[in-house]
């Protein structure tokens, strides 16, 4: 290893490193202000200039720019350094404000701390500061250029990391202004890193704007609620009494003193690295929304009325057992989707399983058309085969229905690095958006009603490639499909090293199964496969699947999916149901099957945090304590287990799902002792997957920073969470497309907004962020409609007629609808499917005047 | 009185009135001497000029609260008895200078220990201490004052918190005319070098 | 003329008997009187713990004289004492004894917590110290300071003088 001096000591260092590196690590702190260990160098605040010794005499060279090289010396602390930094800093501070007391920032400035170390106590300046206003920089973001120092970090980031470039430098000189360049929200969902990224406070959240001091509240590790990607987070949250101690004047009530403050990174190198986006980032005021569930109910002469714990729980226990006394455990059905703990999932199983005994549970996100597993029967589990981290080691990378942006917005990311790598990406969605239009290399145009045909095809061309016979059943090669296109992408498919299948679970079965089927033709290639709920692979892997048991074991006999399940009940075949976080009319599609099945049904239990549509039709419902009040483990959309603490007391007398279900599950002969930890174990004992996954690590596995950074906000440590071991068998199993419904006018299908969800529309947000309400239209036949945004429109189907709001989805195809999910206020889910589309026909316009 | 240390109280010698008179006389002395006791109700003794008793939150010549909601009177309290919530300014509803003030200022008598370090830590001087020391409650939850209870009423002219003691008097601002004739100099400066051509920017 | 108006009305006013009743007697209520007389002879039990009791010693010795408010009979032993005054850092080790004694005051009893200390545990957010003397006994006048002027002790035991007159409980 080559060696240098290092203020006369001895380093050695790895080729290509910079000084500032090598010094860090060595425990010797230079400051810095541009330079970011995940950001490109830029040299331009020359704050962490250090003495070296050349051959023509002793010079200042930027460390963070400069690599070492053999044999130098290097001084990072005689008098001319900190000469030239204390006049460096007496530069920087020559407009900068000195307002730390009303800025956001202090307390946790590297100015401030910098400037303490290194800088001068008095300034020469005496002419009139340069002063700027405050700037609008989006619905999340407070730009304040007054306090700029121009260290570029936000701009670097934003450019070169998430892709944006409605962010930058206006001007030049002393005049240099950074900022958004248009006016409006930000295009980047990103943007909120760039709180994080300012070494100082030039640009604040408007979430933690003002509200705390970072000596004042406390740090929590936590990840994200609200996708599967499960990115890590630290939560500061103020919790306690107003004065920290003592007694508790208000009786420890949510106020301006119990509630979270604001959600910053934490970093993951496997997960989501050193960024997380906006929708983790300020998406945290669900817990105290007004629909929040606060006592249990209990419904009597047709309305619920609130009644004791005691009296909610032993009411419900009843309820189950006079269903399944009177027609029988199977008569019972238990419906979820993958929201909460895997140790609420794994009780919830339970409770199924060896409580109720009953076989009809279900956690997967659309009704499937089989209580099978379409990735369970080819890959040999329900789980990805590849994990996050190799999309950016693909070569080819085939995106398949997944709106990534509003999603899985941390995937762009990815998606992102790769594309600059040098991989080819496809994409195969309705339209090509100019999120997807940073990383997509390719584009197949594909209708919503075309999903399964256009898997088919691909599925197909790539066994006709490889000479492999597959059977594949049904009329899936429609003269609408491109087939040049596919082809083509199937031949690159089957050339590349490490190809990559990306898609989601709430597309139709046989789309999933097809594609499974298409990687495992293609040996080398892997699938990511995205879970469309948070934690929808806790609950698959705890056993909440009609077909599998607690550790994916396949199951002898075979529940009902969740559409047969709400068929039966409208039928009559069934009578109780037990509906665990989930609004199954407003998220699943049908609405009219759902609506009617949930009034047929005799028993309804209702475990849910948040009063919703489907409350209403509720026997009895039990309060359940929300993500940040609640611990646990969750699986992320890899098989990463990821632990959550609690933060914040539950609200009113709600308490947390795994309690509840424990109280449940006692009224049921089943009981189950201990805290978290034992709970943890004795999942471990039944849920094979888990089984070399230790608690401990779960809980908190860190590592330092590889550099010692000891003034970066934020970055001082790595956190790292194990993988489940799941057991991979594949096989090559038989396709077959049923019919798949007509023609229409219109087609619609089940759009997603980053700022549209169970959780993030009880938040309190921006407004302008929220990107459309209603139904979606294309361009094209809103000015053929003569309509805009705001207006409202009659859509019309087989079922009926819904009067919604629209807004133009400027890259929609024409023909093609788009329904916000979830549909709380608009119930378009009556037109979609089980395939996730319906057709429609928009039949009148109401003028603006008249709503 | 060597003799009363001999005494014996069963019995013994017999004491010598003398000493008692001589004791009572002190006493008796004291009838006449000026009455000691402070009337403490009606007649209050005047307090030193740096007695730390209730807080006053004081406010700007112009009637706006001199407090910007920066929470270090919070940071410094060693007994953690300073709760801030601190908001925005806006056009319409403007409690401060600058862009933020506090919207709850609470103050835990309960804990707090009079030592003025929240005094000291203000950068605004908006905090002083008054010498009202008379603050009994019959309710722990009393001794939580907020804002409202402390803050000086508007028209009110600021003080300075203390002065000599921690911190230094306060300095007179340097006239505005002390920066100018930096900037003549300045100006001279520039004039005399190659540069001087040019008019500097900046008012002249 | 006549005699002056003042002096006719006097005369006009006690001529009666009721008027002379309303002179000469006082009448009041049992409970009261009760109530008068505890408030103004408060016996303490100075519970002096730390710096506050130095201050309490101030207030009880002649400059400020509690004597004055009937309160000067100090009584080391609670079975003779109504009035028990904690001045000072209740540690957790004090606070059985604090208890204890305030168990053996004979009822009507009150408490004064003096101090930061006695009030929530001051500036002692330790392992070692009694978060608020309130939270063993029940505490009747709160007085801040730290330690409190002994003015302020005393404005504390006259707030305390005005509780106890507005007690009403049934004597026989």
């Amino acid at each position: 290893m080559p060696i240098f001096y290092l203020d006369n000591k001895e380093v050695s260092f790895n080729e290509g490193e910079t000084i500032l590196q090598v010094a860090w690590r060595e425990g010797i702190f230079i400051p810095v202000f541009c330079f970011h260990p995940h950001l490109p160098v830029f040299a331009g605040c020359r704050v962490c200039l250090v003495e070296v010794e050349t051959k023509r005499g002793r010079t200042l060279v930027p460390s963070c720019a400069t690599q070492a090289s053999e044999g130098i010396r290097v001084f990072t602390d005689t008098e001319k350094v900190r000469e030239a930094r204390a006049g460096q800093l007496e530069f920087l501070l020559l407009n900068h404000p000195i307002e730390c007391p009303v800025c956001d920032a202090g307390g946790e400035c590297d100015l401030q701390n910098i400037v303490y170390r290194f800088g001068k106590t008095t300034s020469r300046f005496f002419f009139e500061k340069r002063k700027r206003e405050r700037k609008y920089a989006g619905p999340f973001l407070e730009l304040y250029p007054n306090r700029c120092i121009v260290c570029y970090r936000c701009v670097s980031f934003y450019r070169d990391i998430a892709g944006g470039d409605d962010w930058g430098t206006l001007k030049r000189g002393n005049e240099t202004l950074v900022g958004p360049l248009k006016p409006g929200p930000l295009e980047s969902e990103f943007s909120g890193n760039m709180i994080e990224v300012c070494p100082l406070g030039a640009i604040t959240g408007r979430d933690y704007r003002f509200s705390s001091r970072p000596w004042e509240h406390k740090e929590f590790n936590s990840i994200s609620p609200h996708d599967s990607i499960g990115a890590n987070t630290r939560v500061f949250a103020r919790v306690g009494g107003p004065f920290g101690r003592g007694p508790v004047i208000t009786g420890g009530k949510r106020g301006e003193w119990h509630h979270i403050l604001r959600v910053n990174i934490r970093v993951n190198p496997d997960v989501n690295g050193p960024w997380i986006d906006d929708r983790t980032r300020f998406t945290h005021g669900f817990v105290d929304s007004r629909d929040r569930l606060k006592e249990p109910l209990l419904k009597r002469d047709d309305t619920l009325r609130a009644v004791s714990w005691d009296e909610a729980i032993e009411k419900a226990i009843l309820g189950l057992k006079n269903i399944r006394e009177t027609y029988g455990p199977q008569s019972i059905g238990m419906l979820t989707v993958g929201r909460g703990t895997n140790e609420s999932a794994f009780l919830f199983a339970k409770l199924a399983r060896e409580g109720i005994f009953t076989q009809n549970v279900d956690s997967r996100p659309t009704y499937g058309h089989s209580s099978l597993d379409p990735v369970f029967e080819i890959l040999g589990s329900s789980i990805s085969t590849a994990v996050i981290k190799d999309i950016e080691e693909s070569d080819l990378i085939v995106v398949f229905g997944v709106d990534i942006k509003n999603r899985f917005p941390l995937l762009g990311l990815n998606l992102m690095s790769a594309q600059k790598k040098g991989s080819d990406i496809a994409l195969i969605f309705p339209y090509l958006d100019k999120a997807s239009g940073r990383w997509a290399t390719r584009h197949v145009e594909a209708l919503p009603n075309e999903y399964e045909k256009i898997a088919f095809a691909f599925t197909k061309e790539i066994s006709d490639i490889l000479g492999i016979s597959v059977e594949i059943k049904g009329d899936f090669l429609s003269d609408k499909i491109d087939r040049e296109e596919l082809k083509d992408l199937a031949d690159v498919f089957v050339r590349a090293k490490k190809p990559l299948l990306i898609f989601s679970d709430d597309l139709p079965y046989e789309t999933q199964k097809a594609l499974s089927l298409a990687s495992v033709l293609k040996g080398e290639s892997a699938v990511l496969y995205l879970r469309m709920y948070p934690n929808g692979q806790g609950f698959v892997d705890a056993g909440v699947h009609p077909s599998l048991l607690t550790g994916q074991r396949p199951s002898a006999f075979l529940g009902k999916s969740t559409l047969s399940m709400l068929e039966s009940l409208k039928e009559g075949d069934m009578k109780g149901l037990i509906l665990l976080r989930v609004d199954p009319l407003s998220e699943f599609p049908n609405r009219d099957l759902t609506e009617q099945a949930l009034k047929k049904a005799e028993f309804v239990l209702i475990l849910d945090s948040f009063e919703t549509k489907s409350t209403r039709f509720g026997d009895a419902v039990l309060p359940l304590a929300t993500f940040y009040e609640e611990e646990g483990t969750y699986t992320n959309t890899e098989g990463r287990v990821q632990y959550a603490g609690k933060i914040l007391d539950p609200l009113g007398i709600s308490r947390p799902a795994v309690e509840v279900l424990k109280d449940l599950l006692s009224g049921f002969d089943v009981t189950i002792n201990g805290g978290p930890k034992e709970l943890f174990e004795s999942m471990k004992e039944e849920n094979l997957i888990y089984k070399d996954i230790d608690y401990g690590q779960v809980k908190i596995k860190e590592e330092a920073f590889p550099l010692e950074i000891p003034s970066l906000r934020g970055i001082k440590k790595v956190f790292r969470t194990p993988l489940a071991t799941y057991p991979r068998v594949k096989k090559i199993g038989t396709l077959s497309l049923s019919e798949i419904e007509g023609e229409g006018e219109f087609v619609i299908h089940r759009g997603y907004r980053l700022f549209k969800s169970r959780c993030t529309t009880r938040s309190p947000l921006p407004r302008e962020i929220d990107g459309g309400v209603g139904l979606g239209i294309s361009p094209e036949d809103a000015k053929a409609l003569g309509i805009g945004r705001g207006d409202w429109i009659i859509v019309e189907g087989e079922k009926g007629k819904v009067r919604t709001p629209i807004f133009v989805n400027e890259y929609l195809p024409k023909g093609v609808l788009e329904g916000v999910w979830p549909f709380t206020d608009f119930p378009l889910n009556r037109f979609i499917g089980i395939r996730g589309f319906g057709w429609v026909r928009l039949k009148t316009t109401i003028p603006k005047e008249a709503k | 009185m060597g003799q009363a240390q001999d005494h014996n109280p069963k019995g013994g010698k017999v004491v010598s009135p003398l000493g008692l008179l001589k004791g009572l006389s002190i006493t008796f002395k004291h009838i006449f001497v000026k009455k000691f006791t402070v009337q403490y109700p009606e007649e209050k003794r005047k307090l030193p000029a740096r007695a730390r008793w209730l807080h006053v939150l004081q406010r700007h010549e112009d009637g706006l609260e001199r407090c910007v909601g920066c929470m270090l009177c919070a940071a410094a309290c060693p007994t953690e008895a300073i709760f801030i919530i601190a908001a925005e300014n806006t056009e319409e509803h403007r409690v401060s200078h600058g862009d933020r003030y506090a919207k709850v200022w609470d103050l835990d008598l309960g804990r707090c220990m009079f030592c003025g370090y929240c005094v000291e830590a203000c950068p605004e001087e908006a905090i002083y201490m008054s010498d009202v020391y008379e603050l009994a409650t019959y309710k722990r939850d009393g001794l939580i004052l907020h804002k409202e209870d402390l803050i000086a009423p508007p028209g009110s002219s600021p003080k300075w918190a203390w002065s000599g003691f921690y911190r230094k008097e306060p300095k007179e601002k340097k006239p505005l005319t002390q920066g100018l004739r930096h900037l003549k100099e300045f100006e001279e400066y520039l004039r005399g070098t190659q540069y001087g051509e040019h008019e500097p920017k900046g008012k002249a | 003329m006549g005699k002056p108006r003042e002096v006719e009305r006097f005369f006009d006013e006690n001529s009666s008997l009721e008027a002379l009743v309303r002179r000469a007697v006082l009448i009041t209520r049992l409970d009261r009187l009760v109530a008068w007389s505890r408030k103004n002879s408060l016996w303490p039990l100075p519970f002096g713990l730390a710096c506050c009791a130095i201050e309490g010693m101030a207030a009880f010795f002649a400059r400020y004289d509690l004597a004055r408010f009937g309160a000067e009979v100090f009584r080391f032993s609670p079975r003779q004492a109504d009035l028990m005054i904690v001045m000072g850092t209740v540690t957790l080790k004090m606070a059985p004894v604090i208890k204890r004694l305030y168990d053996q005051m004979t009822s009507p009893k009150w408490v004064i917590a003096m101090g930061g200390c006695a009030m929530a545990g001051g500036p002692y957010n330790s392992y070692s110290v009694l978060q608020g003397v309130d939270k063993i006994v029940p505490v009747d006048v709160y007085v801040p300071g730290c330690p409190p002027r002994p003015e302020s002790l005393i404005w504390g035991i006259t707030k305390l003088q005005e509780k106890i007159k507005e007690e009403r409980e049934e004597v026989i």
